[in-house]
């Protein structure tokens, strides 16, 4: 016989104890491979939408406000290879007029047939007038195929939103649409470019149809580039500067007279700084102008209002007026009755960061008075400002700054209907963008005379010159980004293991008291070999041995009990949980090697139990045992159970008092609210702040009494992907709010959790308004988004493509404990409208005042902002919204623990069934002495009461004393519902196990005392 | 001498109580080759005790083990299981055979820990030998639930003797069985001590053992006397 036949026996001839043993390791083994199975399931799933999202897309090319030629998709599809689709993308409201079913933020998707071949299943392509849309947007509009819905979509120019003068009269524009088809998942019905696994509402309208409406007519705002699963690299640079055209970067080149002149303008408007440089470079001779609106000329109470004046070149105007001359037109000089040597007051509007206006004022001496017929009064320098170049006369101008009708003569009209926006003056270039460059640019139109040759040419040298990159032309691998950040999303595996860790050790527990149980019971036999010459170590190398198949046997057992524990969650977690995740329809992945890793782990955990235990047992001394020792074993053994009980007890109560509310406290400053009572978004973004007087005139807000003292902060936005505690994704470039610092500073507004050292914790939002230096400003984010959302800390840096190829550092200057703004990344106003001018008007808003009754001012809010999308939650709920992702996996990690002591009282079910075989003695002796087994049964039963009742209370009153604070606090939310069931389950499920081994000893019918042993 | 005792003290600690009981207060004992010696006394006298630590598996808290003229005090485990292995044989009240093995397997049980491959076929021999001498080698095969409690014990003995120790430690061996069997298992152990040259020392309450034995000592209040 070899010792390991001899395991083998002992294998086999104990099966049934190990089978007991085995159940401990199977629990904790399947519990550790269903975290590592819910983990690959929820990262499959995330790449599963990934791929549904973006279908064969590869990279995008999404450069913020800016819009470029649909040819330029083609031109890169050819260039690379691959097929390439232009598209436009906005957000947009959707409404049934049939049933008033409103969707208040929708993603509106231009499209043609290049776009539907991304996807395999052929999906429909809208045409004229109809609209092929997303499963989910049917379903909340009740809308089927044939049904007519309205779309809105803001009125997008090409000229940046937020640049001085643009206006456009209706920001909305409504579209008529008939549903042709419901795209589902399978269908692009999912397509988004954000990293989320939360389906948006998608409208697909025709391409040509949208850029109509919007008056950008072949124009896109996104070029989407395909190809296989083997992704390439990321088209560069140098791939599209050859391919792109001057009217890809905006620029456009046109003879404007007989004799050669040509001139650059940008349908921008403004020519930015490397656009003018690579001219100038290009183009030595060329003169560069820049031509502004000003509100009027002043002499002497003399004023002439609106009017077009020129910062141009020396050499345009044949003299250099210097830094303070003027040279004006006879008509102005007429009209204001001035000659040369006069000084003429210039008032004129600066535009702020949120089209703010604010009217600054310069004097000029007149240098020169030029009559109207010298060929420098050139009705094109003005440039093509959107709502006045088309103007029929002035009184229909929309400049997108304030025009005081009453101002306007009829020479006003005159001169606008004889001479159009022909400047009435000139100062000097370098005067002029001293006073009115903007972050768009410093110039409006470059001048070049040239052959026409020349000038076909010239548009090339200058691309040539310019970075696509520096113009926001830049791929980005949204494919590979996608599957990363699915990749990266939160760790379900990690995050199961911890919610079922006290089912790991209530089961490690119940595993070591089965085995020192089932060792207890072999202690004759290892007395025997003992005796007979095995060493201890002999000994306990046959045990261990025992105890590794069992620690094997029970991995493997659990790793295939893992499934099934598993596809339990994935039942919460698309139903009861799921506020966990946010979708629905998580699918189940089993991978061999993570079945493999989990049976791993499982017996992993196990064998230190194993050996604890045996290690313990054997070093008793090696005796027949009958007797001594006895005692200590089984006070150790209940004083396990107690403290089980105790502390599985404990921690229920703990947990599940510790659910997140905020009720009574979000009228504080310092709490998540800041003490804002709403927290609100618009789809499409308010161009004017609302609280501002171009924003109370443009929004008609003193209509409104109820809104008088009501305050709207008005916060830009820079989309990116949520990062809050909603999208399990990792996000890689959340979304950024410009933040007034100052009001929040001035409120003490919302709590850190950390700040950077050396920063003024009595004035913390202060620190975000001074940049760091060149490339770096400061940010502040929920802590719980540092952590988590970004998986960083305070002191690291964000980085952003701030638009015009420039990379921006946002370095994290400190964590806010919970507020509304989880999920995004916050740095001041005033750095935000300088770094991300890309961004126009804004679209989040936080909102209080003394007067905010109930719900009603959301309503008129909503109303109010309707054309806008503007949707408005209370802080408090936005706040819960949050709360009920950490209250989910609280509630998930409570069932988890009461599994756990239930596993517990099963365990004091065992302990006492041992005990009471160790007590048969004893019994025996009662019946002899005459007890009844009623009497017998009830004095054993109080006995081992006390051991559950022990426990429970420990637990019971230990989680008292620690919740006791916030239990007497009248906005307590204790969830007595639930501990009222969880005790008395607890209670009897225990007495079940107290009383089953008694009844099965005494419901026995010979109770046979044994002979004492002999020491 | 093959074994010695001197001056053994030995105490038990009571539960539920910081005193100590003495249970061997001084002992001596002096076992030589081929002899044989019985020890008696009332229960809880520590006869036991003093057989578990002749036989190495309890230490005395004081006092000297020879086994052979050595001193066990400063020897380690696993040299007192080599010595437990090969010198000295166990038989105990119950006979806890181990109820998953066959009965040759369990008489096979000491030759385990053996490394020498000979000695273990050795051991083999003399099992089959002792086997037949005992009246069991119809039931090699069967397991110690399907054998009577005399043959379980005699099985015992035979895994005691397997590895041909020197000195054979018997504790209450009759004490589970009828007076039949009782007569019958202490004639064998008295044949086998010549046999094989055994010493033997056997703790029993039974005087008809005892008086079988070469000397009868009494275990009494932690002290050991010469039966007169």
């Amino acid at each position: 016989m070899s010792l390991y036949r001899f395991i083998l026996r002992d294998l086999f001839h104990y099966r049934k104890a190990f089978l007991a043993i085995l159940f401990g390791t199977i629990l904790s083994a399947a519990v550790l491979t269903g975290a590592l199975i819910l983990g690959d399931s929820v990262k499959y799933s995330l790449r599963q939408i990934t791929e549904l999202r973006l279908g064969k897309i590869r990279f995008a090319l999404q450069p913020g406000n800016r819009y470029f030629s649909q040819d330029l998709a083609y031109g890169i599809g050819i260039k690379t290879g691959s097929p390439a689709a232009p598209a436009m993308l906005s957000a947009g409201i959707a409404v049934n007029p049939e049933n008033n079913k409103r969707i208040n933020h929708i993603e509106v998707v231009g499209i043609d047939r290049r776009f539907t071949s991304f996807w395999d299943n052929n999906p429909s392509c809208p045409e004229l007038n109809t609209a092929v849309i997303s499963t989910n947007t049917a379903g909340k509009l009740q809308l089927k195929p044939g049904d007519d819905f309205l779309v809105r979509i803001p009125k997008q120019g090409i000229a940046p939103g937020n640049a001085p003068f643009v206006a456009e009269k209706s920001p909305v524009i409504a579209i008529r649409l008939k549903v042709k088809a419901i795209a589902d998942d399978e269908q692009m019905g999912r397509f988004s470019l954000k990293n989320n696994q939360t389906a948006p509402y998608t409208v697909f309208i025709s391409l040509d149809q949208m850029a109509g409406v919007l008056g950008l007519k072949g124009k896109a705002n996104v070029i989407l580039l395909g190809g296989d699963e083997c992704v390439g690299a990321v088209p560069t640079d140098s791939l599209l500067r050859m391919v792109w055209q001057p009217g890809d970067a905006g620029l456009t080149i046109q003879k404007i007279s007989k004799d050669s002149l040509f001139e650059l303008t940008s349908e921008r408007i403004f020519i930015d700084d490397p656009t003018s440089a690579a001219v100038k470079s290009t183009l030595p001779q060329s003169q560069p102008f820049l031509t502004y609106l000003v509100n009027s000329f002043s002499v002497n109470g003399r004023s002439t209002p609106y009017s077009f004046i020129t910062a141009a070149p020396p050499d345009f105007l044949g003299t250099d007026p210097g830094p303070d001359g003027i040279i004006i037109n006879s008509w102005l000089a007429s009209d204001l009755g001035v000659n040369k040597g006069d000084s003429i007051q210039l008032k004129y509007f600066i535009m702020g960061s949120g089209r703010e206006l604010t009217e600054n004022s310069s004097t000029f001496i007149v240098k020169q008075v030029r009559p109207m017929q010298d060929k420098v009064w050139d009705r094109s320098l003005m440039p093509d400002f959107p709502g006045m170049s088309e103007a029929g006369n002035c009184r229909d101008w929309e400049t997108g700054s304030p025009i005081d009708l009453k101002k306007i003569r009829q020479k006003d009209e005159d001169y606008w209907n004889d001479f159009k926006g022909t400047p009435k003056a000139f100062i000097s270039l370098a005067t002029g963008q001293r006073l009115w460059k903007n972050p768009f640019g410093s110039l409006t139109s470059i001048r070049f005379y040239a052959s026409a040759v020349q000038a076909f040419a010239a548009g090339p040298a200058i691309l040539k010159k310019l970075s696509p990159a520096r113009q926001g032309l830049t791929f980005s691998p949204v494919w590979s980004l996608g599957k990363e950040s699915a990749a990266g999303s939160t760790d379900f595996g990690g995050l199961f293991l911890s919610l079922g860790f006290f089912i790991i050790i209530s089961a490690l527990l119940l595993l070591a008291l089965l085995f020192s149980l089932h060792l207890q019971t072999r202690i004759n036999e290892t007395g025997v070999l003992s005796a007979i010459g095995f060493t201890k170590w002999q000994i306990f190398r046959i045990l261990f041995t025992e105890g590794l198949v069992l620690a094997v046997a029970g991995g493997v057992g659990g790793a295939l009990a893992g499934i099934l524990y598993t596809r339990l969650m994935l039942l919460g977690l698309n139903t009861i949980w799921l506020d966990a995740v946010g979708i629905t329809g998580l699918i189940l992945v089993i991978k061999p090697v993570t079945l493999i890793l989990g049976a791993s782990a499982g017996a992993l955990v196990a064998i230190p139990v194993l050996f604890i235990v045996l290690y313990r047992n054997m070093r008793k001394p090696a005796v027949i045992r009958a007797r001594f020792g006895y005692a200590s074993l089984k006070r150790g053994r209940f004083l396990t159970v107690v403290v089980l009980l105790a502390l599985g007890t404990f921690s229920i109560i703990i947990t599940a008092s510790n659910r997140r509310t905020f009720y009574g406290s979000s009228g504080d400053a310092g709490s998540g609210t800041g003490g804002f009572q709403y927290w609100a978004e618009s789809s499409i973004p308010l161009r004017h702040d609302p609280s501002t007087a171009e924003g109370i005139k443009e929004f008609a807000l003193d209509d409104q009494p109820e809104l008088k003292n009501v305050h709207i902060s008005a916060i830009p936005k820079l989309e990116g992907d949520d990062a809050s505690c909603l999208n399990l994704n990792r996000a890689a470039r959340p979304a950024v709010l410009g933040i007034p610092t100052g009001e929040f500073n001035r409120r003490n507004a919302f709590s850190f959790i950390s700040l950077l050292d050396g920063i003024d914790n009595k004035n913390p939002w202060l620190v975000l308004q001074k940049p760091l230096g060149p490339g770096f400003i400061p940010a502040f984010c929920d802590q719980t988004v540092i952590t988590w959302g970004l998986q960083k800390k305070i002191g690291d840096t964000l980085y952003y493509d701030a638009g015009k190829g420039e990379t921006i550092g946002l370095k994290l200057m400190g964590g806010l404990d919970n507020s509304v703004f989880q999920g995004y990344v916050m740095i001041s106003d005033s750095l935000f409208r300088i770094h991300f001018t890309s961004v126009s008007g804004f679209s989040t808003f936080l909102i209080d005042g003394p007067s905010l009754k109930g719900d009603s001012i959301a309503e008129l809010l909503e109303n109010v902002f309707r054309d806008y999308g503007l949707i408005t939650t209370s802080s408090s709920a936005r706040l819960a919204s949050f709360n009920a992702v950490e209250n989910t996996y609280l509630s998930v990690f409570t069932l988890l623990g009461s599994l756990g002591v239930l596993i517990g009282t099963f365990g004091l079910g065992l302990v006492l069934l041992r005990n009471i075989q160790e007590r048969k003695q004893e019994l025996a002796l009662y019946f002899a002495l005459g007890y009844e087994k009623n009497l017998i049964l009830r004095m054993i039963l109080a006995e081992y009461l006390k051991i559950l009742l022990a426990g429970i209370l420990l637990g019971t009153v230990s989680a008292a004393a620690f919740i006791l604070t916030s239990l007497l606090s009248p906005s307590s939310h204790f969830p007595w519902l639930f501990i009222l069931l969880f005790m008395p389950a607890l209670l009897l499920n225990g007495l079940l196990w107290v009383w089953l081994p008694v009844h099965l000893i005494l419901k026995r019918k010979s109770v046979i005392p044994h002979p004492p042993s002999d020491i | 001498m093959l074994a010695e005792l001197q001056n053994i003290r030995k105490h038990y600690n009571l539960a539920l109580s910081d005193r100590q009981k003495p249970v061997l207060d001084g002992i001596s004992l002096a076992i030589g080759e081929n002899e044989s010696i019985a020890v008696t006394g009332p229960s809880g006298s520590g006869k036991t005790t003093l057989l578990n630590i002749l036989g190495t598996l309890d230490r005395a808290d004081s006092g000297i083990v020879r086994l052979n003229g050595t001193d066990l005090s400063q020897m380690k485990e696993p040299e007192l299981a080599g010595l437990r292995n090969r010198f000295i044989g166990f038989v105990f009240q119950l006979h806890f055979l181990l109820p998953q093995l066959s009965l040759i397997e369990n008489v096979l049980l000491p030759t385990l820990p053996l490394k020498d491959k000979s000695l273990r076929k050795a051991g083999y021999e003399r099992a089959m030998r002792l086997i037949g001498r005992m009246g069991l080698k119809d039931l090699v095969n069967q397991k110690p639930g399907e054998l009577s409690v005399g043959e379980c014990q005699r099985a015992a003995v035979v895994r005691a003797l397997v590895n041909k120790p020197r000195l054979l430690l018997a504790d209450e061996p009759t004490g589970s069985l009828d007076a039949e069997n009782a007569t019958l298992l202490g004639k064998m152990l008295a044949e086998l001590k010549q046999e094989e040259g055994l010493s033997l020392v056997v703790v029993t309450h039974s005087p008809e053992l005892a008086a079988q034995m070469d000397k009868t000592y009494r275990l009494g209040s932690g002290k050991l006397m010469p039966n007169s």
